[in-house]
């Protein structure tokens, strides 16, 4: 018996319908292996290995196992089929060889496993590099609770955030665990909503709220700097790191630059002034080619109003900087489901001075559905089907939605905000050798190539939309 | 494995007051200096504003403006409307001196002057968590954490402030108040079983408690091993006791641990429709184990099993699936009837293991109902339960006329006041709820050892050693702004009184606690309807791990 019953009350016999035991080598296959450090015969200890089905999302609780001092790790219960897996440890990152991820070696594999024999499969880890320096406030204080993000730019110009840290009370942060490649450095005061998470007392510095920790109250005009010390983005220098190596001392202080302060008003779609408070999201966008200046991220934008009454829907938002914005507020405090029926309302705004009486007219979003056949009109089941915003729009999350088919080929997509969107379909076995990324903001890179397969959608607030369209080929 | 009720968490805010109607020309001003108190020195830096209550929205009273302490301590908040506000300091690892709520009233067109706030400046804990082989552990979340006290009187460890590692293994947790903090460490990954405590130890009870110092730092390094628990899956049967009871598809099991709680498991099984169920990622520990069937009207039929998980995965399971039952009981007062003496009386159910009765409320067209009061009978006091799932329960007596008090539960012979009353798929034999009165009463002041009335003290009436594995026979209360207390209705019976200016919560259930004060408490024998008084010196603060 591998179980057995208790008693835990002393006074009672509980009743335990008798069970047999499983047998533990029953049906399971057996992966074992060591990871080491790429280029070296070092074992590393701590990884965590994952093994995932073709196809399948990670779950918990699926067979997984952690490297022991030397590297070993053993898997006994996998049950026999085909499967990625993964080798995981924080600070480390995947092999990258020419400047791109292995799909298929170094710390993931295609494997196949078999009740017959044990699958012996070596995986390797490489160190990430680092970043890291110290940041003073206008007043030379150490800019304590700022947040810094480390942005990489490819060399086709094209940029993600990588890494990010929070300013310690020394002043001091570390971005760490990158790839090797260029970086853009900028810090800011998180204003918003979204730092009450944090734990951190929130204090209102003369309009914006901000992370009470600094030794000196934040400013409106302490705006997002970029090392080595520039509010333009476009003179913001590069820093250039190698694998697995460190770059300290890239110190740098929060300069000061004019900001401007907007506010109106939220009405309803019948004109009448809401009682609602809606999530405000300030969005930046570069001014002239109308590209979004950064990868979306909900957090960094999120922007608290503040006013003199709320109830009468209301807002005010301070401490902007100069350019043009996409402002973007949603409600789904009335909706049934998250992010299904809520209603939004957006305006692009170019800002060079305080902006007063902006009125956003709320309204409901938009249902898209269809079907997705392949080309011998059979529908294409279990596809993903990617709902991408305009170019200018891309700074948002809450703009791209993604979905998959049914056994019909059928698909929904609800609370989409109204606008022009391109509807792609992927079917995963047309890109087996090459799967696209599980991001869906990623995608925009990825579909480049196929931009003419996509089909070109117009989303009416309050409307569904219907379109038939076939998933896109190599 | 999914929490017991997934709420929503919606983000809501409060609705704010509209702001009263005010003449701002007859606004007035606080002014005064934030101390460092153990240098006698000025703080900078210290943000202060104005509560007009406990409870308003700190975004609304920050409207009212924030002041900065500058170099010299110096604070003005100017332009404050007429009345009486608590006043707030709010920065990260800063704190007050005295817990006690200061309250400033400002008067109309005047400045309340030289208002000075004492304040303490937290400590650091820094260090390195390495791995087996000495190379930093990045990404592990590094936890300060001190004792609590659970309802069972255990001793545990709560985490207080966390930090997570860098690519060096470097942590910094920082804003500490000055005290005596236990160091943990985790990775963080699912199904982890690497809790390592400083200097380096898995065992809670080989952990070195570090002392953080006012304005310093505290170097703590020390290497864990990371590991993974065993994973377990438990399948079987779902089979019915009664013909037309259904046992088919069940799509959740429910499941009680002694240290999680309940939770429920999806069935995973890939065919349910012949009772199949699966339940994975199933940790080792004892559980107990009810499926969840219901039939067209919602109405749930389960049953309990408790089953002890070791290294194994375990196949084969039986679970019953049976309609419930009802416990029947009578309240006695005296001995006697109550016959209409216990007028407004209300009986409550705790769980002592097992989910509780409100899964077995009936599923209505409009949503699930909660579960019904208990109707006790004015005259003869006989009462049901109401249909219950199988576990162990006690009665509480809610409210109760003055003077009476619970004496015992029975079941036949047995008392079930400690351990509860087991509920099975079978109706088991009544349950006497056995009221008495009058109670004892005791009065009294606690002094602090200046003799000064120590207001918000915890006095507990602490029972005879050998009744101390009983929690219901412990009685505590506040002392009131005066140190005055009163404890009313008290079982008859021989008591230590202990008083605490300041006690974590539960720490008297725990034995070994109570044993470092067993000389402070003083010996009390409280008869039936007896009034005593008493003055207790109140133990001081004590820093505790």
């Amino acid at each position: 018996m591998t179980f057995r019953m208790t008693s835990v009350m002393r006074t009672l016999l509980i009743i335990l319908m008798l069970a047999s035991s499983a047998s533990p080598q029953n049906n399971s296959g057996i992966i074992e292996g060591i990871v080491t450090r790429q280029g070296t015969t070092e074992g590393l200890a701590a990884v965590r290995i994952t093994i995932t089905r073709d196809g399948q999302q990670e779950l918990e609780g699926e067979p997984d196992a952690m490297t022991d001092s030397t590297g070993h790790f053993l898997i006994r219960n996998a049950s026999p089929g085909a499967y990625m897996i993964r080798a995981r440890r924080p600070g480390y990152t995947e092999p990258i060889q020419d400047g791109i991820e292995l799909e298929d070696g170094g710390a993931k594999k295609h494997i196949v496993v078999i009740l017959e024999k044990p699958l012996n499969v070596p995986l390797a880890l490489t160190p990430g590099a680092a970043l890291s320096g110290r940041v003073l406030d206008p007043l030379g204080k150490p800019a304590e609770n700022a947040s810094v993000v480390a942005t990489l730019v490819a060399n086709d110009g094209t940029t993600r955030v990588a890494g990010q840290s929070g300013v310690d009370d020394l002043g001091m942060y570390r971005i760490w665990g990158l790839p090797s490649g260029k970086y853009r450095l900028s810090v800011e005061y998180r204003r918003g909503l979204i730092n009450f998470g944090d734990g951190i007392p929130m204090v209102n510095t003369g309009g914006a709220f901000v992370a009470a920790g600094a030794a000196s109250a934040v400013q409106d005009s302490w705006v997002k700097t970029y090392f080595p010390g520039t509010v333009d983005s476009s003179r913001a220098a590069l820093v250039e790191v190698g694998t697995g190596a460190v770059v300290e001392g890239l110190n740098f202080g929060f300069q000061i630059a004019q900001s401007f302060k907007i506010s109106g008003t939220v009405v309803d779609p019948d004109r009448s002034r809401r009682s609602g408070v809606p999530d405000f999201y300030l969005i930046p966008m570069t001014g002239n080619d109308g590209k979004v200046l950064e990868a979306p991220r909900m957090a960094q934008n999120s922007a608290l109003p503040i006013g003199p009454n709320r109830q009468q829907g209301t807002f005010e938002i301070r401490g902007i900087q100069p350019g043009r914005y996409i402002l973007y507020a949603e409600d789904w405090s009335t909706g049934a489901n998250l992010h299904d029926n809520f209603v939004v309302s957006q305006t692009i705004l170019d800002i060079s001075s305080d902006i007063s009486d902006i009125s956003l007219v709320m309204s409901g979003t938009s249902v898209v559905e269809g079907v997705i056949r392949t080309s011998d009109q059979q529908p294409a089941r279990n596809a993903r089907v990617l709902l991408i915003p305009p170019e200018e729009m891309r700074g948002h999350p809450m703009y791209y939605k993604e979905t998959k088919t049914d056994s019909s080929g059928t698909f929904t997509i609800k609370g989409v905000m109204p606008g022009d969107y391109t509807v792609f379909a992927i079917d995963p076995a047309e890109f087996k050798e090459s799967p696209p990324p599980p991001s869906i903001y990623s995608m925009p890179a990825f579909l480049g190539p196929f931009a003419q397969q996509g089909s070109v959608v117009h989303a009416k607030a309050e409307e569904r939309v219907s379109v038939s369209i076939a998933p896109i080929r190599k | 494995m999914k929490p017991l009720l997934a709420f929503l968490s919606t983000l809501v805010l409060a609705q704010a007051p509209p702001l009263p109607p005010g003449n701002p020309a007859d606004n007035g001003s606080v002014e005064g200096n934030v101390i460092w108190a153990s240098q006698s020195g000025p703080l900078e830096g210290i943000p202060i504003y104005l509560r007009k209550t406990a409870t308003e929205n700190a975004q609304d009273a920050q409207r009212r403006g924030v002041a900065t302490s500058d170099s010299s301590g110096h604070f003005l908040l100017k332009d404050i409307p007429a009345g009486t506000y608590i006043v707030v300091t709010e920065r990260r690892g800063y704190f007050r001196e005295s817990d006690a709520e200061v309250r400033v009233t400002v008067p109309a067109r005047g400045t309340v002057k030289s208002m000075d706030i004492r304040m303490i400046v937290g400590g650091t804990i820094s260090g390195r968590v390495s791995d087996m082989n000495n190379l930093g552990l990045a990404g592990v979340r590094v936890s300060t954490a001190q004792a609590v006290y659970l309802q069972s009187g255990k001793r545990d460890l709560q985490d207080r402030d966390r930090a997570s590692t860098d690519d060096r293994g470097e942590f910094r947790i920082r804003g500490l108040r000055p005290g005596s903090y236990y160091v943990r460490a985790n990775v963080d990954v699912w199904a982890s079983d690497s809790l390592t405590y400083y200097p380096g130890v898995k065992d809670q009870s080989g952990a070195d408690a570090i002392t953080v110092r006012e304005a310093q730092d505290t170097n703590v390094s020390f290497r864990m091993e990371p590991r993974l628990k065993t994973v377990l899956t438990v399948s079987g049967t779902v089979v019915s006791s009664v013909p037309g009871v259904p046992a088919q598809d069940v799509t959740e099991i429910w499941i009680w641990t002694r240290e999680e709680g309940s939770t429920y498991y999806d069935n995973r099984a890939a065919d349910m429709s012949n009772g199949r169920f699966e339940i994975r990622n199933i940790f080792p520990g004892v559980y107990d184990l009810f499926p969840d069937a219901r039939d067209k009207d919602g109405v749930l039929f389960t049953s309990r099993t408790t089953l002890e998980l070791v290294d194994h995965s375990v196949e084969n399971l039986t679970l019953v699936a049976s309609p419930l039952v009802e416990t029947r009981g009578r309240v006695t007062l005296n001995g006697e009837l109550p016959a209409g003496r216990l007028d407004g009386m209300t009986l409550g159910i705790e769980v002592v293991r097992g989910i509780g009765p409100f899964l077995a409320a009936v599923t209505t067209p409009g949503g699930r109902s909660g579960s019904q009061a208990i109707v006790i009978d004015r005259e003869n006091g006989e009462f049901g339960s109401g249909r219950l799932l199988p576990g162990i329960y006690r009665f509480t007596p809610g409210k109760l006329p003055p003077d009476v008090y619970l004496e015992d539960l029975r079941q036949g012979p047995v008392s079930v006041y400690s351990d509860g009353f087991i509920i099975t798929d079978k109706p088991g034999p009544p349950v006497e709820v056995i009221l008495a009165s009058p109670g004892g009463r005791l009065d009294g002041v606690v002094r602090n050892f200046r003799q000064e009335p120590a207001a918000r003290a915890t006095v507990v009436l602490v029972p005879e050693v050998a009744r101390r594995e009983d929690r219901g026979k412990y009685f505590n209360m506040q002392s009131d702004a005066d140190g005055k207390f009163a404890f009313r209705a008290i079982p008859p019976g021989t008591y230590k009184i202990f008083a605490w200016e300041s006690v974590p919560a539960n720490a008297w259930f725990n034995a070994e606690f109570l044993r470092k004060y067993e000389s402070r408490g003083e010996t009390v024998i409280l008869a039936k309807g007896t009034s005593s008084t008493m003055q207790l010196v109140a133990i001081p603060k004590e820093q505790e791990p």
